[in-house]
Order: C-alpha cells, then sequence, then structure tokens
C-alpha cells in the first residue's frame, strides 16, 4: 500500500489511490484470513483492472461472512433481549389481566408462555405474528387460529436455527411430552399426541370442545438440516382438559408472508432504506480517512458501518424463510 | 390369519346390512318425505293471548279497600319469527277506558294518558329461571320522560307510597346515580325516581332529567334514544282503550339490527311486556316503612294520600286538552315502571327470525346472484336462509335493483338471472326461460286518519284519482292555487276532491286542520320498475282515467296538470314534468337564490323503493320542501318529516309484502263499474273495489292467459277492468325469475335450475319460517288454480339444466314433445341445521393449503345426521377408526436455500480473492 501518510496522496495517481484504499477497506474483515504478510514492506500497487476486481470480490465475501456470523451467532443475541423484554410486557399484561385473548391482535404483542423441558421450551414468550419479522422474537401465534387454551387448534410457528432457534428442539419431541401454556386465561397442559414430517398420518378430528395445539418449525436432512430445510415438522399437543371459549373476531385469512417457510417481501423498503445508508456509511468513512487520518477514521468509522450493516443485515434476514 | 379373515368377513357382512338398512331408510325418507312437508305446517306464527285479573287496591288503616278490579285479555298476533321493524297487533279487552287520548301513542307525550295500555318491548324472559328477568331497567322507551320522575317541593309522589313497591324503591332518592353525573343538577330538595336502562352489552346508562343545553339525560342514554329526529321512531306504545274496554295497536319489533342497545336476536331472548295501567294502589301510612320513608305529619299523609288516590283528570274516552301537567300521575302512563302496575303486566315471550345476515355468516363461498324486484324481498328473506343453511344447497343472494334493468344486464350477459315482475317490453333477444315464482302485487299503502282523528284502514281508490296524484294536478297549497292558472279550479289535495270523499265517506275536512301537501301527491319510486309499469298499466286500461289524462274534465271540473296531458303511458319510471315554480316561497332562503320546479320537491321520489315503505310505516312525508338551517352556508331542504298522527293523508307506492309485514293499511282499487253506474258518482254503488287479498290476487292470476311471444302471462287489465274481473286485484304481479337456456356454465345452470324447482315446491308452503312463503304472496299451488305455473316452472327447469337454447313454450304448444319428461321435482326437504355461531371448530383450512395441521374439515357434525339423506352417516366412533389423510409435503421454497448458498459465495469469493491477492508479489 502505497498511501500511508495522511494527505500525502501523489496529485499524479489519484486512481491508484482510491482502488487501494477500496482494498483496504475490504481486506478490514479478511485480514484473519491472510495472515504473514509483512505490511511494513512497501508492495507495488495492482493494476487498476484486478485491483476493482479483487476489491469486489473480497466486498462480497466480506458482506457474506458477515451475514452468516450475524444470523447465527449474533441473531440469539437479539431474540434473547425481545424475551427479556417481552416476558417483562407479558407478565404485567397477566398481572393485569390485560392479555389479549381473541380478537386481533397487534402483530408482535406477547400473548402466550411456553414452558417444556423435553421441547426445550423454557419460559419461551410467543408473539402474535407469524411473518419473518415476528418470529425474531420469538415463536409465533398463527394469527387465524384461536388461542392455545382455546376450542379449536391453535398454531404456533418458531425458528429452527436463527435468532436463538426456539423451536430448534422439536425433533426431539416424544409422544406423551408434556407441555404447559399461560394465556390470559390461565394455565393449560398439552400433552403432545403425535410428531409429523411430510406423509405421516394426520391427526384425528377434535372432537368438539377440545383443544390443540400444533408447534411448526422447519427440519432438513441431516445434521446441517436445521441450515437448509427441506420440509415442515409439526408436534401436535393435545389439551388435557376442558377448552375455554373463544372471543369472535379473529382474522380470517392472514398474509402469505405468515403461512410457514415464507419470507416477507415487506422488508424489502426497510433494506432500501438502509442500503444507501451503509454505503454513505463506507463512503464517509473513506472520506474521513483522507481528511482527519487512518486511526481517526477507524475510531469514527467501524461503530458507524457495523450499525448500518447491522441495520442492512436485519432487514434482508426477513426476506429469508420465517422459520429458519 | 385364519381371525383376520374372519374378522374381515364379519367386517363385508356388517357393512353389507348397513348399506340394507341405509337404503331402507333412504326409501323410507323418500316416502315420508312428502308427508313432513305436508305436516311440516306446524305454527309458524305463534298468536298469544293472555287473562289476568288486575285491581287497584289501596291499604288503608291496615286494611285492604279496593277501588277497581278489571279482567284484561290481551291477545298478541304474532310471536314467532319476527323480522325487524316488523309490526305486530296487539289487541285486548276489559282494560280501565283511557281519558286523555293523544293522537301518537307512539311519543312520550302520550304517557301523559291516564289508564292506557303500555306495550313495551323488554329484553329477558318473564320466568324464574332466566338468565335475564324482564324488568323496567332492561325495557325500551325513547325518552328520558318516560324513566324519571321528580317531585321538586311535595316528598310524597304516588311512586313513593305504592304499596307493592319494596322498601329501597320507596326512599326519597331512588335510581340516582351516586356520585351523581357532574352533568346533572346536584340534587337539593324533593323526591327522585329513576329508572336506569341496561343495555345488551352490559353498559348502564342512568337517564335522569333531560338536560335543556342538549335535550339528552344528564345521566346518559343509549344511542338509539332520542327524540326521535335522528333515531327511528320509538316503538314504546301508550295504547288507548276505548270506552268499551277494548283497544289495539300495532307495535313494530326492533330487532338488534335497529336498536344495539336492547339487542334482541335470536339468542337474546326478548319479551313483549303489556301493561295495563290500573293506577297505583297506595299505602299513604307506610308503616312497615322506615320511619324516615314514612309521611310523618297528618297533613303530609293526607296529601299524599289525595294525590295518590286520584282516579283521573279526564273523562274516559276524551280527548286531551294540551294543558299541562293536569292529569293525574297515579293513573297516568308515566308510571309504567312502578311496583303497582308492573305487576300486572303481561309478557309475552319474543322468538326472532333468522337475521337477515345469516347467509354470510354462514359460508363464505361465492353466492349465485339474482338480481330484480324488491317486491319479492319479503320472500327471498325466508327463502335464502333455507339455501345457505343447508349444507347440500349453496347460497343465493338477491340483488335488488330495478326490474327493467335486470332484464337488459341478462340480456346482456351481465348477470345469470333475474327477478321479474311484468313481461318484458319486447320478447328477450335470447333464449331465455321465465319460471314464475311468487304472485304478488303492488299496493298504494296509506296513512289516513278520518274527520273524528282516528286512524282509517279501509279506503277506495279509482285509477284517475292515481292518475290525479301522479300528474301533480292537486295543488298541494293555496299559494299554488292562486299562482298556477292551470290548477286554479282544482282541488287542493285528494282528500278534498268530491271524487275520493264520493266512494270514501267520513274524511277529513280542513277543520281536522290536517297538513294537504303530502295528500296531494303519490310517494313513489324514482328508478324503473316494473311496479310503476303495472301501475300505469292499470291507469290507462281505465277508459275514464285515459279520458281525463287525456284533456277531459272530470265530472267534478277538475282537469290534468297540462305537463302531464295526452302522456303516453304505460312507463317504467314516472316522469317529473312539470316546471312550475313557486314564486311565493321565494322569501325563504333555501329558494332565493335558486329556481327549482316545485313540484319535483312535493314528489321527491326515492331510488329505493324500500325507503317508500319505511315512510309510510311511520307516516313520513319525503316531500323536500322544508328549509334547514334557513340562511346558513349549511342550509338545505329536507323532507317534511312525520306527520302528526290524527292529521295524516299520506298514500305511498309499495308492495303488497311490506304492507302485510309491516302492517300498513292499502287501498282498494277500483276493478269494475256497472254501465249503468253514475258517471258523476255520489257512492261507490255500482263500482267495484277490491283489497289486496289472497282472494283478489287469485281471481287476477285466474284470467291471466300466456303469451307465448313474451313467454309469460301478462296481467290482462283490459279484462280485470271488464265485469269478469269484478273480483280481481288490479295490483296483482306475477313475479318471475329469468335465466337463459343458453351459455350457462354447467354448475351454475344445476344450481338455478335447483332453486327454481326449490322455490316452486317447497317454497310455496305459507308461513313465517326459512323456506317458506312470506305473508302477502299467493301459493303458486295447483289448490290456487295455478297449476300451469306449476308445470311451466319444472319445464323451465328442466330446460335451465340443459341448456340447449329451449325454451318452453307457456300455452304447452311445445313443437316437439317435452324433450325430457320432466318428473316431479324430487326435492325432499331436509330439516335446516342449526348455524353455530362463533366458531369454526379451530379449523385452519382458511390458511392456505400450506397448513395441513388438522383434519379435513368437512368432518360430518353428528347433529346434522337427523336429515333423511340416502346413505346415513358413519358414526362418530368409526371416524375416530379411520385415517383421515396425511400430512402433505411442502415444497421447500427457493429461501430455504440460502444459507448453503451463502455459505457457497462466501468460500468461493474468499478463495478467489485471497487468489487474487496472492499472486500479487510474484
Amino acid at each position: 500500500m502505497t498511501v500511508t501518510t495522511n494527505g500525502a496522496s501523489s496529485p499524479t495517481e489519484p486512481s491508484v489511490t482510491t482502488t487501494a484504499s477500496t482494498v483496504d477497506q475490504g481486506a478490514e474483515t479478511v485480514a484473519t484470513a491472510t495472515p504473514g504478510r509483512k505490511p511494513k514492506k512497501a508492495r507495488p500497487a495492482m493494476s487498476v483492472g484486478r485491483g476493482f476486481v479483487f476489491s469486489a470480490v473480497a466486498s462480497v465475501a466480506a458482506l457474506s461472512v458477515w451475514f452468516l456470523f450475524y444470523a447465527f451467532i449474533l441473531t440469539p443475541f437479539e431474540e434473547a433481549r425481545s424475551q427479556t423484554v417481552n416476558y417483562g410486557t407479558l407478565r404485567e399484561s397477566l398481572a393485569l389481566q390485560t392479555a389479549p385473548i381473541g380478537g386481533v391482535i397487534t402483530p408482535g404483542t406477547p400473548i402466550v408462555l411456553i414452558d417444556s423441558k423435553p421441547l426445550g421450551l423454557n419460559g419461551v414468550v410467543v408473539v402474535e405474528g407469524t411473518a419473518s419479522g415476528d418470529l425474531m422474537n420469538g415463536p409465533g401465534h398463527l394469527r387465524n387460529t384461536v388461542l392455545p387454551g382455546q376450542m379449536g387448534t391453535s398454531v404456533i410457528m418458531g425458528r429452527a436455527s436463527m435468532f436463538g432457534g426456539p423451536f430448534g428442539k422439536l425433533s426431539e419431541a416424544k409422544v406423551g411430552d408434556s407441555l404447559s401454556v399461560t394465556t390470559g386465561q390461565g394455565v393449560f397442559t398439552y400433552t403432545v399426541e403425535s410428531v409429523r414430517k411430510a406423509k405421516s398420518p394426520l391427526p384425528q378430528p377434535l372432537d368438539a370442545g377440545k383443544g390443540r395445539l400444533t408447534l411448526i418449525t422447519a427440519i432438513g436432512e441431516g445434521k446441517l438440516g436445521a441450515w437448509k430445510p427441506t420440509g415442515l415438522m409439526y408436534v401436535d399437543a393435545k389439551l388435557m382438559g376442558d377448552a375455554q371459549q373463544y372471543p369472535p373476531g379473529k382474522p380470517y385469512v392472514v398474509t402469505a408472508s405468515e403461512l410457514p417457510l415464507q419470507g416477507d417481501p415487506s422488508a424489502l423498503l426497510p433494506l432500501a432504506l438502509a442500503l444507501p445508508l451503509l454505503i454513505g456509511a463506507v463512503l464517509f468513512a473513506l472520506w474521513a480517512r483522507s481528511r482527519w487520518g487512518t486511526w481517526q477514521a477507524w475510531l469514527v468509522g467501524v461503530p458507524l458501518v457495523l450499525a448500518c450493516v447491522w441495520a442492512v443485515s436485519q432487514a434482508a434476514v426477513q426476506l429469508l424463510p420465517n422459520l429458519l | 390369519m385364519s381371525n383376520h379373515r374372519r374378522s374381515r368377513v364379519r367386517r363385508r357382512r356388517a357393512s353389507a346390512l348397513f348399506g340394507i338398512a341405509a337404503v331402507l331408510f333412504g326409501t323410507a325418507a323418500t316416502i315420508a318425505g312428502p308427508t313432513t312437508a305436508a305436516s311440516a305446517s306446524q305454527d309458524t306464527i305463534g298468536k298469544a293471548s293472555k287473562s289476568a285479573t288486575i285491581a287497584r287496591t289501596h291499604l288503608l288503616r291496615g286494611s285492604d279497600i279496593e277501588v277497581d278490579s278489571r279482567d284484561v285479555t290481551v291477545s298478541v298476533s304474532q310471536t314467532l319469527n319476527l323480522r325487524d321493524r316488523q309490526a305486530i297487533s296487539v289487541t285486548w279487552k276489559g282494560a280501565h277506558p283511557t281519558g286523555g287520548v293523544v293522537a301518537d301513542t307512539n311519543s312520550s307525550y302520550a304517557a301523559q294518558q291516564e289508564y292506557p295500555v303500555v306495550v313495551v318491548q323488554c329484553r329477558g324472559l318473564d320466568s324464574p329461571s332466566a338468565p335475564v328477568k324482564v324488568s323496567p331497567d332492561t325495557c325500551w322507551t325513547s325518552d328520558a320522560e318516560e324513566r324519571a320522575k321528580s317531585s321538586a317541593t311535595f316528598l310524597w309522589p304516588p311512586y313513593r307510597i305504592d304499596r307493592y313497591a319494596a322498601a329501597a324503591d320507596r326512599q326519597q332518592v331512588v335510581g340516582v346515580p351516586n356520585p351523581i353525573p357532574a352533568a346533572c343538577a346536584p340534587i337539593v330538595a324533593g323526591a327522585q325516581h329513576w329508572i336506569p336502562f341496561r343495555a345488551a352489552n352490559g353498559t348502564v346508562y342512568g337517564g335522569g332529567i333531560v338536560d335543556a343545553a342538549t335535550g339528552l339525560p344528564c345521566a346518559g342514554s343509549a344511542p338509539e334514544a332520542g327524540g326521535g329526529t335522528t333515531t327511528s321512531p320509538s316503538n314504546t306504545t301508550y295504547g288507548v282503550t276505548y270506552p268499551d274496554g277494548t283497544g289495539n295497536v300495532s307495535f313494530v319489533i326492533n330487532t338488534v339490527d335497529s336498536n344495539a342497545s336492547l339487542g334482541c336476536t335470536r339468542e337474546v331472548a326478548c319479551s313483549l311486556v303489556v301493561i295495563p295501567i290500573m293506577g297505583i294502589s297506595c299505602d299513604a301510612t307506610a308503616s312497615s316503612m322506615p320511619v324516615a320513608d314514612r309521611p310523618a305529619s297528618a297533613e303530609d299523609r293526607a296529601a299524599a294520600d289525595k294525590l295518590c288516590q286520584k282516579t283521573g283528570y279526564y273523562a274516559p274516552g276524551s280527548t286531551t286538552d294540551n294543558a299541562i301537567d293536569v292529569e293525574d300521575l297515579s293513573v297516568s302512563g308515566q308510571l309504567w315502571w312502578s311496583a303497582s302496575n308492573w305487576r300486572n303486566r303481561m309478557s309475552f315471550p319474543l322468538s326472532f327470525a333468522q337475521a337477515s345476515n345469516v347467509c354470510d355468516l354462514v359460508s363464505s363461498s361465492a353466492p349465485e346472484f339474482v338480481y330484480g324486484s324488491q317486491a319479492l324481498v319479503p320472500a327471498t328473506q325466508q327463502w335464502g336462509p333455507a339455501f345457505c343453511l343447508n349444507p347440500k344447497l349453496f347460497k343465493f343472494q338477491h340483488v335488488q335493483f330495478s326490474e327493467p334493468g335486470s332484464r337488459n344486464l341478462l340480456t346482456s350477459g351481465s348477470i345469470k338471472a333475474a327477478f321479474t315482475a311484468a313481461p318484458p317490453d319486447e320478447p328477450f333477444p335470447t333464449p331465455v326461460v321465465q319460471a314464475p315464482v311468487a304472485v304478488s302485487g303492488f299496493a298504494i299503502g296509506m296513512r289516513l286518519d278520518g274527520a273524528d282523528g282516528k286512524e282509517v284502514f279501509k279506503a277506495n281508490m279509482t285509477p284517475r284519482l292515481l292518475a290525479k296524484l301522479l300528474t301533480n294536478s292537486y295543488n298541494g297549497l293555496v299559494g299554488v292555487q292562486t299562482s298556477y292558472p292551470a290548477l286554479k279550479n282544482n282541488p287542493l289535495d285528494i282528500v278534498a276532491d268530491p271524487e275520493f270523499r264520493a266512494i270514501n265517506p267520513g274524511m277529513m275536512t280542513t277543520k281536522n286542520a290536517y297538513n294537504g301537501l303530502p295528500a296531494s301527491t303519490l310517494y313513489a319510486m324514482s328508478s324503473d320498475s316494473d311496479v310503476m309499469q303495472a301501475v300505469t298499466s292499470y291507469i290507462n286500461a281505465d277508459p275514464d282515467a285515459r279520458k281525463w289524462l287525456d284533456g277531459e274534465a272530470d265530472p267534478w271540473g277538475m282537469v290534468v296538470n297540462p305537463s302531464y296531458e295526452k302522456i303516453a303511458l304505460p312507463v317504467n319510471s314516472w316522469p317529473q314534468s312539470d316546471t312550475f315554480v313557486l314564486d311565493s316561497v321565494s322569501s325563504v332562503s333555501c329558494f332565493a337564490s335558486t329556481r327549482l320546479p316545485w313540484f319535483p320537491l312535493v314528489n321527491a321520489p326515492v331510488a329505493n323503493p324500500a325507503t317508500v315503505t319505511l315512510n309510510m310505516q311511520y307516516g313520513l312525508s319525503n316531500s323536500q320542501i322544508v328549509c334547514k338551517d334557513a340562511g346558513q352556508p349549511n342550509q338545505k331542504l329536507v323532507a317534511v318529516g312525520k306527520v302528526p298522527p290524527g292529521r295524516r293523508a299520506l298514500f305511498g307506492l309499495i308492495s303488497v309484502a311490506d304492507a302485510q309485514r309491516y302492517q300498513i293499511p292499502t287501498v282498494s282499487l277500483l276493478s269494475h263499474v256497472d254501465a249503468n253506474a253514475a258517471s258523476k258518482f255520489t257512492s261507490t254503488s255500482g263500482r267495484y273495489f277490491v283489497a289486496p287479498t289472497q282472494a283478489g290476487m287469485k281471481a287476477a292470476m285466474d284470467l291471466a292467459k300466456p303469451d307465448k311471444t313474451l313467454g309469460t302471462w301478462p296481467i290482462p287489465y283490459k279484462e280485470l277492468r271488464e265485469a269478469k274481473g269484478k273480483a280481481a286485484y288490479p295490483g296483482t304481479l306475477l313475479m318471475s325469475m329469468a335465466v337463459p337456456t343458453q351459455g350457462l356454465p354447467a354448475t351454475e345452470a344445476e344450481r338455478y335450475a335447483k332453486m327454481i324447482r326449490i322455490i316452486t315446491t317447497t317454497g310455496q308452503v305459507p308461513g313465517l319460517s326459512n323456506g317458506q312463503l312470506a305473508p302477502g304472496f299467493l301459493p303458486i299451488t295447483p289448490a290456487n288454480g295455478l297449476a300451469n305455473f306449476t308445470a311451466y316452472s319444472a319445464k323451465a327447469a328442466a330446460a335451465i339444466e340443459q341448456q340447449k337454447g329451449f325454451v318452453p313454450a307457456v300455452d304447452g304448444s311445445d313443437p316437439k314433445p317435452s324433450p325430457t319428461p320432466t318428473p316431479a321435482p324430487t326435492y325432499s326437504p331436509t330439516p335446516i341445521p342449526t348455524p353455530t355461531y362463533g366458531g369454526d371448530g379451530g379449523s385452519s383450512n382458511s390458511g392456505g393449503e400450506q397448513i395441513p395441521t388438522t383434519g379435513p374439515t368437512q368432518t360430518p357434525a353428528p347433529s346434522q345426521s337427523a336429515a333423511p339423506t340416502p346413505t346415513p352417516e358413519p358414526s362418530q366412533s368409526t371416524i375416530l377408526t379411520k385415517p383421515v389423510g396425511s400430512t402433505t409435503a411442502l415444497k421447500p421454497p427457493a429461501g430455504t436455500n440460502a444459507v448453503p448458498a451463502l455459505i457457497a459465495i462466501a468460500l468461493i469469493s474468499g478463495v478467489a480473492s485471497l487468489a487474487l491477492a496472492w499472486r500479487r508479489p510474484s
């Protein structure tokens, strides 16, 4: 890298300067992948074309690695935080008896608490809605079904791997495992009656006045199946005891993005807003580097770029299937 | 293995037995079908009657003094299958005659009558086991004065010394919320007794004293309550008992549709409560009361006794003198809620028909639409639920639309079926069959009071009188008479017309101070309509009316409005031809700037015929001549509104079925004039008037001859005017369902055919249940001499089903033998399962096919297997052993490959960038 001091770029080779700094940018994150280099030794500049290709490819690599890092390492923290906040909200609304028990509930509202050791669910707060964005906060309740504890079949979906993968252990469920569910109408106990994958026999139709809870998540084949789902798995649990009435007014249909394994195309808008921000942040960092100096640029640029790239990732991950 | 086989054999044998049983059962059901259909004429009306001996017994010095005792019998015309806004008739005998009679028995003013019979609709039942019991709290009244009484100075008004009232109700202040709402004046002295209203949703409206500024009670009232201006008029009725002890009122039923606070539905029980007011049974001594609720001084006691024991200021049968607060409170209708009166109540439990929106609630499946006649709505409202509630049938929806418009849409292929009420103007250009589905008629509804101020229920009208009303040949106002030279010599209105007076004795005179303007027009619809076609055909067929329209003065010298002279009839919609501008109203600011033609404002035709019905039911005049907010920027012309009872003369064009449902009196129409009858007549002699009865409609249909070109049976107005049509009602209409016999998809063709078969068979059984024929329609049955209609409908259904472009000839002259010998319709009525509200049993089928979480949702419910279907439903236990299907495999969307793809991209680009950077130093 020829440019090591601030503002000392030679006016005769501006293009090289620019290219080099872009490369530098890309190298930030791949630095660990190229150890053993002696940075102090002056290196001849890359040709313009080659430098451009290199920086483009390196950026793609860096972004992909970041995204995977975000999706599997960072999102659990996001989910854990939402769970903590939602647990508090739900606790309060249960205490005040304001927990919604039917009708049209705003998506994202915490409504149910599930506990089940064998299914790996320890005080998991379920929110209303099953769109990709809702499932970032924990499992979600399919809006056109009744709530758990009420007459009929209630459906709850959860992610298998990202955002902590709350339903990641669903495949270990066995018939007879018990679930405890707390809603605004009380505490209900369910017993798993069937664990289904594609082509498994459906459970028997419900008798009048009974309740059932169906948990859905994505599964794939093999060890890393959770990363590449090939289908859905269902855990049907029957309500022990009598079901509650439910108030009228639940939605009749839900949007396509709330169905299993669907992405949420509405996240394209936040993505379109976040991407220019990211580009702006990168340009700003470059500008700062040439004006203020390398370390100053790092100090200011890293948090800024990180925040923007986080926002981009959060929007982009909503485009992926909701049960991933 | 052998065990296995044996069990299989056993199973096969069992299933064979099962099959035989099924066949037998099916046969039995088929045989029983017609019988049950015939015997299905169980009570769908629920007439009810109750008697009681009621007394007024004071408690004086420890002993009972009975001052009055009566045996009252109350009868109600209908308590089952009630619909919103429907009128039922309540009659009684043996009650105390009413004094201080007011004309409008629905007004809060009527509560001031002495000894009225109070009729109210209350939520709840009058039985100890009912979840909600009727009480004054759940009874509907519209005005605050009807549920709150106060006495500013004297502490012992009659309701405080009511011997039957509980101690809590005899306190100085009863029913006033504590703390008193801020809007209410604080109570410093005097007695108060408020009755709150408890709405169906649990809200309690305190009521209380009316706040002069807002006109509303200070502790709140239900949104439906009010002065009858923004809301529909109150149905609380203070009926008048005539001196002979009898009386009757027409009571309008409100369901949740028009009164949500009262909230009566099929599920929320309601009662009709009839309280013959006998007066308060007094107990001024109040020895059983706490000291505070006892008149302390002898003077107080004497004054309280005197006030309470009063027996009436007015003589029985007298009308009110309009003086304020002269009536005796203790015997007036205002204290209907006091224990002495309330204990005399007679309650009739009401049961309501399927709500009008039941089909929307039951299923969201796309209905089969039939456009057309509003006059058929009462029938389709009962037929509709029978279709949508039957899982074997489908949903059809009657879209109210003008009949000529519907025929046009049908010809253009925009719609698949139409209900029409008259023959087409010219034959359909495409093969369309018109199956007769109902016989009904138009009616001239009226709200007419006689010279004695009582409502008139029978009146006669000639086609010429109808023409006079329609052509605006009456002046309506003296101002018109003086400024419209052509109408100078014409009467002001129909009541003043000597022709009308000749055939209707006892009509009002100018002494009655009636409003002549509403009586100068016929309220009708503005849209194209077969009904208007029928009315104008009827007018056109009458030689007297036609001559008069052509310019010849009637025998009394009245001439036609020149704007309508020589008008060609019949027409589909009545033209508003008169452009006369009334200059004398230009001082009213609404008319000042614009020169509006006067008569169209008086006629004020409405788009929806149902509006005319509503106006006639409540006696509202729709003439848009009242300037509201005059002089303000938002000034506008509004309707005259309610015409005071006792001085009403309104006529409107409605349907016979609506007239029956809403108990609107109808006019008898001229059918025939004897050859030697006087032309300047003074009585009905030699003239025949027929009311819209079943007999009248049957006589008219007997004269109808098939018209092969038009494909239906036109009403022969010429013959109806002849001697053979003496008994025929000229307003009769034959309603048909027109459906193309070419180009319909097979499933729809089959459905329309089925619909016609059901409507023309079981749909012609008169009654108020779902699927039956509503009152006001003549059943199309062989018993009524209409066998050829039934037969033609069967042929029409077959032609629709086949969709070969064949239209059977109405006169039976089909060129070839009937394409298929149509067997008698084999539809056997199945009991309609009650819909289950509020739950789909948790099936998540609405979420799309991708959520195979539950079994098939169409599992037969055991409650429906009562239907006599040929194949018996398997019992629940057999279902349980059967697999119900398997979880469908979901094709993973492309997004599921995102993570592997990302890893691949990361690896490839990482390696590539390394490679690019690696080769650099060498």
